[in-house]
């Protein structure tokens, strides 16, 4: 299986790329998909996207197929699921 | 509450293109002009969504902005001029809008968005548009047009991507409810295009326009992100699945 994943905003240079392919074996919930993006990343980018308990930021909002996800967000991800990661951004 | 304004002949005649909109028509035309807007900061964003809403008839706009013209800012900031450099940004702000429409309203504060202020000033108006580059003055416009039960408009930019939504009392979150805190990482200078923040500006004022005469669908609800430099377009559904 396979989900897509996108970085939005400064998550693009954290991760070091704008989005990114990720094989799974079986399907992972959002929670467990964001730890593992992190983990497999490890710094900058799971320290952009975890705080210290290990959650997902209050400042980066996650959406699976164009709709928000929060941490404790049970529904699975499978197959052609995308994940984006949006970093808090503002004005000028 | 917008008190709907009756139109000049002349007014007819420079916003008859839009009154030609499907369910936009005079009745439109009166409510942009019986209303009034606060921008915070009219910079790269900002400059562009006045001036969008002063070319639509909107009948006063309080712009908000401290500071002086910079060298830095001529790359976006579309109300700026090269002769105003060093002098306030928010007076030629409403010079340049003047000279656009000079039956528009404007209040000219030569400050940000702050606690000492933000009562009064969104007191004063119908609708918010957010266009600041900081998340504290973001956060304190938000509270308080929530607080007041005024619809907010939230502009955002970054590179060549940008966000847009619009938050509506009692009917969305705004923008704490949805980052309850400030990004440690954010700058107050980033890199963007002028391109960047004129396209989400006119995006920006196309909803406030949307709120005030209520057509169209605003943003309610979803977060428009976009990115110019992959040219790709998303709507996101806000609220936790």
């Amino acid at each position: 299986m396979k989900v897509n994943i996108r970085y939005c905003g400064q998550l693009k240079q954290a991760a070091g790329c704008p989005s990114e392919e990720l094989g799974m074996e079986d399907c992972l919930s959002a929670q467990e998909l964001i730890a593992s993006v992190a983990e497999n990343h490890g710094e900058p980018l799971a320290g952009y996207l975890l705080d210290e308990s290990g959650r997902l930021r209050a400042t980066v909002l996650a959406f699976v197929n164009e709709e928000q996800v929060d941490w404790e967000t049970a529904r699975p991800l499978g197959d052609g699921d995308e994940l984006v990661f949006m970093s808090a951004i503002a004005g000028g | 509450m917008i008190e709907p304004k009756s139109l000049t002949e002349e007014e007819r005649a420079i916003y008859e293109w839009q009154m030609w909109v499907p369910e936009f028509g005079e009745s439109g035309q009166e409510k942009l002009k019986g209303a009034s807007v606060l921008i915070s900061r009219i910079g790269g964003l900002g400059g562009v969504v006045a001036y969008e809403l002063a070319a639509a008839g909107v009948g006063r706009l309080v712009l908000a902005h401290a500071g002086d013209v910079k060298p830095s800012d001529l790359n976006r900031q579309l109300l700026m001029t090269h002769e105003g450099l060093g002098k306030s940004r928010v007076e030629s702000a409403a010079r340049r809008l003047r000279e656009l429409n000079p039956r528009l309203e404007v209040e000219a504060v030569n400050e940000n968005i702050s606690k000492d202020n933000a009562t009064d000033l969104v007191g004063s108006v119908d609708l918010v548009v957010d266009c600041a580059p900081l998340f504290e003055e973001r956060f304190l416009l938000n509270r308080e047009a929530k607080s007041q039960g005024k619809p907010l408009v939230e502009c955002a930019m970054y590179e060549m991507e940008a966000q847009l939504t619009t938050f509506l009392p009692g009917k969305t979150p705004y923008l704490h409810d949805l980052y309850p805190e400030k990004p440690e990482w954010w700058k107050r200078e980033f890199p963007v295009f002028g391109a960047v923040s004129g396209a989400v500006g006119c995006m920006g004022a196309m909803e406030a326009i949307k709120v005030i005469s209520s057509i169209g669908e605003p943003l309610a609800g979803e977060l428009l992100v976009f990115d110019l430099g992959e040219m790709r377009f998303h709507k996101m559904k806000l609220g936790s699945s």
